[in-house]
């Protein structure tokens, strides 16, 4: 199971991580992996306003769909256009070329109540 | 069960003794295994149901029941959302395989790749003759279909509200209804005009004064007229909203216009035409198709093409995850089986009659119905409502007789009678206060059209 | 290859005497709405048929063997029903017909009505919904429909965690949130979950008896009490009836609205996934609000009533799909009231059986006698690098259908489960000889699992790769030729 370290974690396996004001979110190399083949990741509107848990997007495999939760309150400034046509790159390379979105942070706090690398790590040791 | 002697039901095959074998195997009696059930209300003395019949018995009994109806007719001059036509003998007989039949969902595609490809060739036929881009692999009928095509125009626009045209068949129109209700979608529906079609102004009105999700029309519609769909798909794409074309008569699709070259998000109807017989209604096939892009919207079963691990093409199942047995409560639709044997039966009908085999059967049915209209119209007792609108294979005709006379005089004739139309459904013509709605198919040969005109003289 | 890939042009398959001239024909259409001829195959009539007929052999279906899917009920499709719903005075009939020349449809209709009813104990019925899914649909709706006249808080539906798909994506079509109860050790509904759960924004709890699981629901009428106590209602997911006809009804047990599946229970071939037939019963203070038409007898005549002003409507453009309510009709009639018990019995023994024999190889998920169908495991195969997949997969070569596999998926089992139900249908040699390919599957997974890995090996395609068939997506001829 890969970990990035400069990240921070959800429970639901999304990660974000602080670049400036703004937070690159994606999901876990193990939720990719517990997820499967992937082919399609669902729109994301630039623009949208969320709140910490607002559903952001759904991710689908070929045997499984999950939702996906956005880590941070925000508004999505920008969204990877290149999943939406190679899903599989969340599969290759869930932590870089597989972002889903980047969120202006409304509360940059935020990212403190979630868990470390090592903390999630510990969380999803199996 | 007797413990002796032959099996009672032969679709049972165990006998008491080897029943008592399993039950010593298991270790209990079956009145352990159901103590479960026990403790509740069980049935006392069995069911009230009269004793089972063997075969022979049940031809019998089939046969006083069916003697009941009347004879079966050689053509219907009823339409109205269910319509005769020629079914060749290749098409029962190749989709009546019990390979076909008594197959189950195809899951495992290793075992699965005739149901799987010939679901792949329905979709592909319904791509061409629709001009969509995607269909699936069959809905229950088109009314639903309609319906849920409403519920994916709503999850794709979100605006709680759906214009549906009053010309719509009225089947199909409640079924819309009953589906949208809970989800607070506002329905308004859209009039028609003098032509019979739709009113653009009425539409254009319409679509101006707030947020629409989709716009339903139907060609030809209930009262047989032809849209002019490419129009209306302009008028509606001006603004935010989906355009979804209907049609009750797949027959249509061999001669009329759909789809993506008239503007079409969504394409449904029913395929009852295609090859199935009209069985007082069902089941019958309902068709959806759409474009690429809605794709995660899509309800129903998808099958694709891939490949297997030699590289040999095979057909699968895909987009699994839109369905409900992934998704539960987020699904698409809860629709888990559909009418798959239908949708092959429709594709051996397609490969039967062929390309140009359903041109000419389309060209057959609207020719078949000018003559029978002009014959009427000479007796003098009939009269078109619309005497401007175009028509495929059905026409609303204004008429002086009543409709049981009407009943009675084609009493003596093998064919269906037309529908009657209740007051009201179409302008009212001068001294003709009753109305039908007239079909002809191509079933309709020259002799039996000359008994039906001389029987209404 | 397709029929367009077999198609030649000039070809044709079919034989018509056309009496009218084409052009007139197309002259009808103005320019606006006339189409260009449509491209479809051109073959012959032997092409097309040697094309399905080798179609047909390729597929496996319940004439070809054993096929225990698990809450599908493939039992035998008797042929006379096949042959009786062919019959052309069904077929041919017009639905929208005068009623007297439907006496006999409509006549065939009502006795399948008030069978349905005596095997239920429900008290009314609607015969309109096509498959289980659409039943479901139709029972939410009814339930929608008389929560909004008689208690609109009501929007939330409790549904087991073991539930089949098809029950949470209907409440949520008809309408309502979905409440996930969690199930109890020993495979039933928790009943102190739902103790905490059923309040009065509730208007219904979800249920399927025996369970997925096969197992009966010990609580049931504990259930039922507490549910309507606080004024919610009891709706019943028919697909498992197959192990209680005759022993006992869910109308007895509490059930207020409840859908059959003819295409499981009654016998009507699936056909490859429909067309089936679910018709849906309550109880008498819902009947005015099943959908129209509703077939009735007055005075010896029997006619379709849509006199029914709280009615949810319609749930598609006609009465049902008839020639599959005639196949159930041919087989009630002919079981009759001792074939139908006799045949839960039978299904059920079966499947107690075949978890006997398989225990010691698959732990079954409950350590309780089973009703019509069990659940096994095969959680302890992965330490030989072999998942359930492998073994379902294995089963093709020694010629079975693989049960059903990955559900119910919840707790405790994660998901290597599988599911099977016998029927009636299968005799004790076909119980023992699949036991037995099992059995040797396991010795296989233990000693040669590469066996299982590349499984299948005696079947038309090996394993289909999902993956690219989803992103390469390509879902019609017209498809290919675009992709090149």
């Amino acid at each position: 199971m890969k970990i990035q370290e400069d990240a921070r974690y959800t429970k639901s396996d999304e990660w974000v991580r602080v670049e400036g004001q703004v937070g690159v979110v994606g999901i876990s190399d193990y939720a990719q992996d517990k997820l499967g083949d992937i082919v399609f990741v669902g729109e994301i509107a630039v623009g949208s306003e969320l709140k910490a848990g607002d559903l952001l997007t759904s991710i689908e495999s070929v045997k499984a769909a999950s939702d996906i939760y956005s880590p941070v309150s925000g508004r999505v400034v920008e969204v990877n256009s290149e999943v939406t046509a190679k899903p599989e790159l969340v599969n290759s390379d869930a932590f870089g070329a597989g972002w889903l979105a980047k969120i202006q942070l409304s509360d940059p706090a935020e990212v403190n109540s979630l868990m470390s690398a090592a903390e999630y790590a510990e969380y999803r040791k199996e | 069960m007797q413990n002796t002697g032959r099996n009672r039901f032969p679709s049972i095959p165990s006998t008491s003794d080897e029943q008592l074998t399993m039950l010593n195997s298991v270790g209990l009696g079956f009145e352990d295994i159901i103590s479960c059930v026990q403790g509740n209300a069980c049935v006392e003395g069995g069911l009230h149901l009269p004793d089972g019949l063997t075969e022979d018995q049940m031809v019998q009994e089939w046969d006083t029941l069916m003697s009941r109806n009347s004879p079966a007719k050689k053509a219907s001059l009823m339409g109205g959302g269910a319509y005769m036509h020629f079914i060749p003998a290749v098409v029962p007989h190749l989709a009546g395989q019990p390979g076909f039949v008594t197959a189950y969902t195809p899951y495992q595609p290793e075992l699965s790749q005739g149901t799987l490809q010939s679901l792949f060739e329905y979709q592909s036929f319904i791509v061409e003759l629709t001009d969509m881009e995607l269909s699936n692999c069959s809905m229950y009928d088109g009314a639903s279909a309609a319906a849920e095509a409403m519920l994916m125009a709503h999850r794709i626009k979100h605006a709680p509200r759906i214009l549906v045209a009053a010309n719509v068949n009225p089947a199909y129109l409640a079924t819309v209804r009953t589906y949208v209700e809970p989800h607070g979608i506002a329905e308004e529906t859209v009039a028609t005009d003098e032509t019979g079609q739709i009113s653009q102004a009425d539409l254009e009105r319409l679509l101006a004064a707030g947020p629409c999700s989709a716009v339903l029309v139907q060609s030809p519609n209930y009262v047989g007229v032809i849209e002019d769909l490419p129009a209306l798909g302009k008028v509606v794409h001006a603004h935010d909203t989906l355009f979804v074309e209907c049609f009750t008569e797949a027959m249509a699709l061999g001669l009329l216009a759909y789809g993506v070259g008239t503007g079409a998000d969504i394409v449904v109807g029913d395929g009852q035409s295609l090859g199935l017989p009209m069985s007082f209604g069902g089941p019958h096939l309902g068709v959806f198709a759409t474009l690429k892009k809605f794709n995660p919207e899509l309800p129903g079963r998808i099958v694709g093409e891939s490949v297997d691990t030699e590289g040999r093409q095979a057909y699968v199942m895909t987009l699994r995850a839109r369905e409900q047995d992934i998704r539960r409560e987020k699904a698409t639709s809860n629709i888990c089986s559909n009418h798959a044997l239908n949708a092959i039966t429709a594709a051996v009908y397609l490969g039967s009659v062929g390309r140009a085999g359903f041109r000419a059967l389309a060209c057959e049915n609207a020719a078949k119905l000018q003559k029978l209209v002009q014959a009427l119209e000479g007796s003098g007792r009939f009269s078109r409502v619309f005497k401007s609108g175009h028509v495929f294979n059905e026409m609303a005709l204004a008429s002086s007789l009543a409709p049981d006379e009407l009943r009675s005089r084609l009493a003596a004739v093998p064919v269906v009678p037309p529908l009657a139309l209740p007051r009201g459904t179409v302008p009212e013509v001068a001294g003709m206060p009753y109305s039908y709605l007239v079909c002809a198919t191509e079933l309709l040969k020259d002799a039996l059209l000359e008994q039906v005109v001389a029987a209404l003289m | 290859m397709t029929l367009y890939d077999k198609s030649v042009a000039g070809r044709c398959a079919f034989s018509f005497s056309f009496e009218e001239d084409e052009a007139r024909g197309e002259s009808c259409v103005p320019e606006y709405a006339r189409a260009s001829v449509k491209a479809l195959p051109e073959v012959s009539e032997l092409d097309l048929v040697r094309h399905f007929t080798n179609l047909a052999r390729v597929n496996y279906g319940v004439d070809t063997g054993f096929y225990p899917l698990g809450s599908c009920t493939m039992k035998y499709n008797p042929k006379i029903n096949e042959r009786l719903a062919a019959d052309p005075r069904l077929t041919m009939r017009h639905p929208l017909d005068d009623e007297s020349d439907n006496q006999g449809v409509l006549q065939m209709e009502y006795e399948l009505k008030e069978s349905l009813k005596e095997i239920t104990g429900m008290d009314d019925f609607t015969l309109q919904p096509a498959c289980g899914a659409h039943g479901e649909l139709t029972g939410m709706l009814i339930i929608h429909a008389y929560m909004r006249d008689h208690d609109p808080r009501r929007t939330r539906v409790l549904i087991p965690d073991s539930a089949h798909g098809t029950n949470p994506a209907s409440a949520s079509m008809a309408g309502f949130q979905v409440v996930t109860v969690p199930s109890d050790e020993r495979g039933g509904v928790d009943m102190e979950a739902l103790d905490r759960l059923m309040d009065d924004t509730v208007a219904a709890i979800m249920l399927t008896n025996p369970n997925t699981v096969g197992l009966f629901e010990e609580n049931i009428t504990r259930i039922a009490e507490v549910v309507h106590a606080r004024g919610g209602l009891l709706y019943y997911d028919g697909a498992n009836l197959n192990a209680l006809m005759g022993l006992i009804r869910p109308g007895d047990l509490g059930f207020d609205v409840v859908h059959l599946n003819l295409h499981k229970t009654f016998s009507t071939p699936h056909g490859g996934g429909g067309p089936g037939a679910a018709p849906v019963g309550v109880k008498q203070f819902l009947a005015e609000y099943l959908p129209v038409p509703i077939v009735v007898c007055r005075n010896g005549r029997y006619t379709l009533d849509s006199d029914r002003p709280r009615s949810i409507g319609r749930m598609s453009a006609f009465y049902g799909n008839t020639s599959v309510l005639a196949r159930a009709f041919v087989y009630i009639r002919m079981m009759g009231r001792d074939g139908l018990v006799a045949a839960s019995r039978a299904a059920v023994i079966n499947a107690n059986y075949v978890k006997i024999l398989l225990s010691p190889y698959y732990p079954p998920a409950y350590d309780r006698p089973v009703m019509h169908e069990t659940v096994l495991s095969a959680k302890g195969y992965d330490k030989y690098g072999v998942s359930l997949l492998d073994i379902a997969k294995r089963l093709m070569d020694y010629g079975y259908h693989p049960p059903t596999i990955y559900f119910p998926h919840f707790p405790p089992h994660a998901e290597e489960v599988m599911m099977i139900e016998p029927t009636e249908s299968e005799s004790k040699e076909t119980l023992d000889a699949f036991c037995d390919a099992l059995i040797k599957i396991s010795n296989e997974a233990q000693e040669q699992p590469d066996l299982l890995l590349s499984a299948p090996h005696n079947t038309v395609v090996t394993r289909v790769n999902e993956t690219y068939a989803a992103r390469h997506l390509v879902t019609s001829q017209r498809d290919k030729k675009e992709n090149g």
